[in-house]
């Protein structure tokens, strides 16, 4: 697979902290939704998606997003995006309006700290 | 024809000097011999064949005497006999010959015959002979033979098999090859030429010559190749591929040495990367000059375990062509390296032309038409940018076009002087346009697509055409397209869709604020 994306997860107080670093677009999209999927567990409050060292996400990973949001919703459990102010995702993410199921912060401490 | 003489012929026609006894005594041990066993007189007339003979041929003794014989002769070989044995007999010189005769069975079996003149105070008297079947040996021979003429063609299809039969097609990269057998007909070489599109976009290529011949070398050969394409593709760099494929030569002791040169491409700058193991190196040409890219030289592979590469760059000059070549056009005898890569750079330097041409060029003057003592392997590189502000693109419809594309893409920007966000909004807009295409050009596997960008004062557009038949959008409810198509009209100043009957082209445009300000270096034109 040419487009590299890693996955890593950890627990974080009430929430799991999955940090996603390189590019996702289609041809690894679902690999990264089965990698949170599937660590996301039943009794977190919050999943965070660190985007900090994301450097390009496309409209199949904007799909993964509300789709993970479907998920975690059903579960009474929150979806925050950690997105720096300087990051080119910052419009993507505003332009595809995911703002209306994620909580969007510009730091960890501060995606940690919401409630 | 002439008729067979009666058996019982006058005496002084009789096969030995001796009396009835002693003829009576020869035909009695010649017809027990388990070999066929003949005699003739002194004008070449068969007038004894023996009865082994006569049971193999099923004939009778009249029919076999004489010269009739020739009639139990295979058609194919009857001229050659008698001819043969004519001529023999003439000269009274021994006679031996291999042909094909029909048995009782109507068999055709293979037989050796040999006859001896004998004489009497040097007077030929007549000739004694024998036969032996060999057809077993015969069929063994043709089955050799047809078996030595099926390793040739598996040496020569291997060969052939494991020399790419055509070169890629890439995007903006003219790629030439040629392939020249040694003069030794049947000697394999190891030598191996490559190229192949990078997932960062650059075009790698590579020539490399295992040391020695035969079925070994050009099968390490095969091997090389596949692991160099492999190691190319996650590697970033010639020295590490290269220090990756030594320490494959290093395993299991298998005692082969390589050389080759591997050098990565950046087509739009002309910028060159590469690494040398103990191989001849690169020339640069332009019309009227040629130069060699120095540097980044190392031993063989498969002369030390641990052996360090190095990279050496380089910038080609805007229309320069790139030669890689094996040894076998820079080596011979009688004559210094050093003299032969002075006399490959002065034919270099004033051919010119199509790049088939540029090769066949170079081979005439280096080799003068003659064949070479080594094979020799020529592969020429050219790169053909589209001119500043232009980005030209043609891309296989699949997913894994995507990461090549954005690097080439991003390259560009980054020359036409957009900015970090800028860069990021274009190649994720042109990207989804891409996707549309892939998802358009859904079905036959060879579908491809065009993109060709634009930067004009200040401005970029983009022109994605998808080539492939129109598939209506799939409905079934998730989106991603109309995702797609929100996103680039999101980011990007204007977006135009264009469905028609052949595919659908999506044109967009991008205000550049910084354009032409802080742009980094741009090739020199």
């Amino acid at each position: 697979m040419s487009t590299i994306a890693e996955v890593a997860v950890r627990r974080e107080r009430e929430a799991l902290v999955a940090r996603l670093s390189g590019e996702v677009d289609m041809t690894n999209a679902s690999f990264v939704r089965e990698e949170i999927t599937s660590a996301v567990p039943n009794d977190v409050a919050a999943l965070v998606i660190d985007l900090s060292e994301a450097s390009y996400l496309d409209s199949a990973a904007i799909e993964v997003i509300f789709e993970l949001s479907r998920r975690l919703d059903r579960r009474r459990q929150q979806l925050r995006l950690v997105v720096p102010a300087t990051s080119p995702l910052r419009r993507l993410l505003t332009v595809c309006d995911v703002g209306a199921v994620a909580s969007m912060h510009e730091r960890l401490a501060q995606a940690l700290d919401a409630a | 024809m002439v008729p067979a003489r009666e058996p019982a012929e006058p005496m002084d026609d009789r096969p030995f000097e001796e009396d009835e006894r002693g003829e009576a005594r020869f035909r009695e041990l010649a017809d027990g011999a388990p070999v066929f066993i003949w005699t003739a007189d002194r004008d070449g007339m068969v007038d004894f064949v023996n009865r082994g003979w006569l049971d193999f041929t099923g004939r009778s003794r009249a029919e076999e005497l004489g010269d009739t014989w020739v009639l139990g002769v295979h058609p194919d070989d009857a001229e050659g006999v008698e001819s043969s044995w004519w001529r023999a007999h003439r000269r009274r010189v021994p006679w031996e010959r291999e042909y094909r005769v029909r048995r009782r069975d109507g068999v055709y079996r293979w037989i050796v015959d040999r006859g001896a003149p004998r004489f009497v105070a040097h007077e030929l008297v007549g000739w004694v002979g024998t036969a032996t079947d060999i057809h077993e040996r015969k069929e063994m021979e043709s089955k050799l033979a047809a078996a030595a003429a099926r390793d040739h063609e598996v040496a020569e299809t291997l060969q052939r098999s494991l020399l790419p039969e055509r070169l890629p097609r890439i995007d903006g990269v003219a790629l030439e090859a040629r392939y020249l057998p040694a003069a030794r007909g049947t000697a394999i070489g190891g030598d191996w030429y490559d190229a192949l599109e990078l997932d960062d976009g650059r075009v790698a290529v590579v020539v490399g010559d295992v040391v020695g011949h035969g079925l070994r070398a050009a099968t390490m050969m095969g091997q090389l190749r596949n692991a160099f394409r492999a190691y190319a593709l996650v590697e970033s760099s010639p020295a590490q591929t290269l220090t990756r494929l030594n320490r494959l030569l290093g395993k299991d002791d298998r005692d082969v040495m390589a050389t080759a040169l591997y050098l990565i491409l950046d087509r739009e700058s002309g910028e060159v990367c590469f690494s040398s193991a103990g191989h001849p190196p690169a020339l640069v040409t332009s019309p009227g000059s040629a130069r060699y890219l120095e540097g980044g030289r190392s031993v063989p592979l498969g002369t030390a375990d641990v052996a360090a590469y190095r990279d050496a760059t380089d910038r080609l000059e805007p229309g320069a062509t790139l030669l890689l070549y094996t040894d076998g056009l820079v080596e011979r005898r009688d004559t210094a390296l050093d003299d032969r890569l002075t006399q490959l750079r002065s034919v270099a330097s004033i051919a010119g032309g199509e790049l088939g041409d540029v090769c066949d060029q170079i081979l005439g003057g280096i080799l003068g038409g003659a064949s070479a003592p080594d094979d020799v392997a020529l592969l020429a590189v050219r790169p053909e940018p589209a001119p500043d502000g232009v980005l030209s693109m043609r891309l296989p419809a699949d997913p894994a076009a995507l990461a090549p594309l954005r690097r080439r893409l991003e390259r560009f920007l980054a020359a036409a002087g957009a900015s970090e966000d800028e860069c990021f909004d274009i190649t994720l807009s042109v990207s989804e346009a891409a996707m549309n295409a892939i998802e358009h050009a859904y079905g036959p596997a060879d579908a491809e697509f065009e993109l060709e960008g634009r930067e004009q004062s200040g401005e970029l557009t983009v022109t994605v055409r998808d080539t492939g038949s129109w598939r209506e959008p799939r409905s079934s409810g998730k989106g991603d397209r109309g995702r797609g198509l929100s996103i680039m009209r999101g980011l990007m100043d204007g977006v135009e869709v264009t469905p028609s009957g052949r595919g659908t082209t999506v044109f967009l445009r991008r205000r550049l604020s910084g354009a032409r300000l802080g742009a980094p270096t741009r090739r020199p034109a």
